[in-house]
């Protein structure tokens, strides 16, 4: 049987390919660009979660639900009557959008955004379980919740799959709109 | 014996490996999830055209005019499109607005032509964000609306970084090149010409981020052109954040007389751009 089960999942393997999650090494630094790829497995000091699992920490009120899918902000200086649409945002029901904070580096402005998000999320506790996510096969949040690890937060969670994955498993999505900051 | 189990073995394999490989296929080329894309930019659609064309009634695909793009875009910052307008009626064309509907400023550009000009076919280059359908409405003197759409798999287009770095762009900005092309051997007897226009400028869409300081690049583009033959106008666009980097454009016209090419452009920042061209019937 040995050997039928190894052509087999030789086969599976070859398919999936870029939807294998993992398989690889976690870097040791941020991810910078081709942001829209597959992810490790991994992210030390982070728990990471499948959806059944961070559908239970949901339900239970677990843990704090942070999206960091990136938005693009309307340019200011785009001439008068121009259409413009926002893009909707499907997330997950309740969670906080902290847009843009995923990006391999972040200027002084989105690292005080992305801080003072979590604090309003937090309560100032950065013991709390906080969960990240964004899409299936997004390294943005991998980094996001890589640097809330290396800001001292405590109770980090990975949901890798993110809002798409929540959606396979027929779980509720809401239209959500970035966090904007005081 | 021995050799029947193993022929048993081998042909259970390859059954597992066919259905590995089916599995596989359809796992790739999810129909569902196409469709679905394709219905989410047709909704788009509906909430956006009262603000393009109003709640006048639009024709589709009445052959007025069409248009043409990759069914997937190797880089989405640079997707050529293809408009094709039918000669016996380019006339009576008022005005043809491009609309890429998931962009988040979805009018892409809107063209008017010269009564005589005849242009019946122009080619540019766009930036597509998502999976999104491309639509051309042209409306004729009569007030008519007659409109042709392409679905277009790509993202990412318009915050893709600028390929060339900011210092070269800006030192080139506004330098123009025009090429003209010989006539088709069995249309020399015709007037009918073609100019490829191609203008250095980032058109920056607003929406890329500068790599070294992590802000977003403020809006920069072309947003007014006119091509002209001496006095009589070509083609004039007003363009937005989705026409690619090094605005380019290529089409037909009809020559009227031997005067020179010219060319205005102004961008959102005031700038004006000038240049002009014998005109060349033998092409150059």
């Amino acid at each position: 049987m040995r050997s039928l089960a190894l052509p087999f999942a030789a086969a599976v393997l070859a398919c999936v390919g870029p939807a294998w999650a993992g398989g690889f090494e976690e870097p040791l630094s941020y991810r910078t660009d081709g942001y829209k790829a597959p992810v490790p497995d991994t992210l030390r000091g982070a728990r990471v979660v499948d959806t059944n699992e961070a559908a239970a920490l949901w339900r239970e009120k677990g843990a704090v639900f942070i999206d960091v899918m990136p938005n693009t902000p309307k340019p200011v200086n785009l001439p008068a009557g121009t259409i413009w649409r926002d893009k909707v945002r499907l997330d997950i029901p309740g969670s906080l959008w902290l847009a843009n904070v995923g990006y391999g580096a972040i200027s002084e402005e989105t690292a005080d955004y992305f801080r003072q998000g979590l604090e309003s999320a937090t309560g100032s506790d950065k013991s709390l379980p906080i969960l990240f996510y964004c899409m299936t096969n997004c390294w943005m949040s991998w980094n996001a919740a890589k640097r809330a690890i290396e800001w001292g937060y405590s109770a980090v969670i990975w949901y890798p799959l993110g809002a798409d994955g929540w959606e396979s498993a027929n779980l509720p999505l809401a239209e959500n709109r970035p966090y904007v900051a005081d | 014996m021995q050799s029947d189990v193993f022929l048993k073995l081998r042909r259970s394999a390859a059954v597992l490996l066919f259905a590995a490989a089916t599995a596989c296929a359809l796992a790739v080329a999810d129909p569902a999830a196409a469709q679905q894309s394709m219905a989410g930019s047709e909704k788009i659609w509906e909430s956006l055209r009262g603000d393009v064309v109003g709640d006048r009634p639009i024709l589709v695909d009445t052959g007025l005019i069409r248009i043409e793009a990759p069914k997937r875009a190797q880089d989405a910052a640079l997707v050529p499109v293809d408009i094709y307008i039918d000669p016996a009626r380019a006339a009576g064309i008022k005005a043809v607005t491009m609309v890429i509907d998931v962009n988040p400023a979805p009018v892409a550009a809107t063209f008017q032509f010269g009564k005589d000009a005849g242009v019946t076919h122009l080619s540019t280059r766009v930036r597509v964000n998502d999976y999104s359908f491309l639509r051309v409405i042209a409306e004729t003197e009569s007030g008519e609306l007659h409109m042709s759409q392409t679905f277009v798999k790509a993202s990412g287009g318009c915050s893709a970084p600028a390929a060339k770095n900011s210092k070269e762009a800006l030192a080139a900005m506004g330098q123009m090149k025009l090429r003209q092309f010989v006539p088709a051997a069995d249309e020399v007897m015709t007037t009918s010409q073609e100019l490829q226009l191609m203008i250095r400028h980032p058109n920056n869409s607003g929406l890329q981020r500068d790599p070294i300081t992590q802000y977003f690049i403020p809006a920069h583009f072309v947003q007014n052109l006119k091509i002209s033959q001496g006095d009589r106008l070509i083609l004039a666009m007003e363009g937005g954040i989705s026409i690619s980097e090094d605005p380019n454009f290529r089409f037909d016209f009809a020559a009227h007389g031997t005067e020179d090419i010219r060319v205005e452009a102004a961008d959102t920042d005031g700038k004006v751009f000038t240049d002009q061209w014998p005109f060349d019937p033998t092409g150059s």
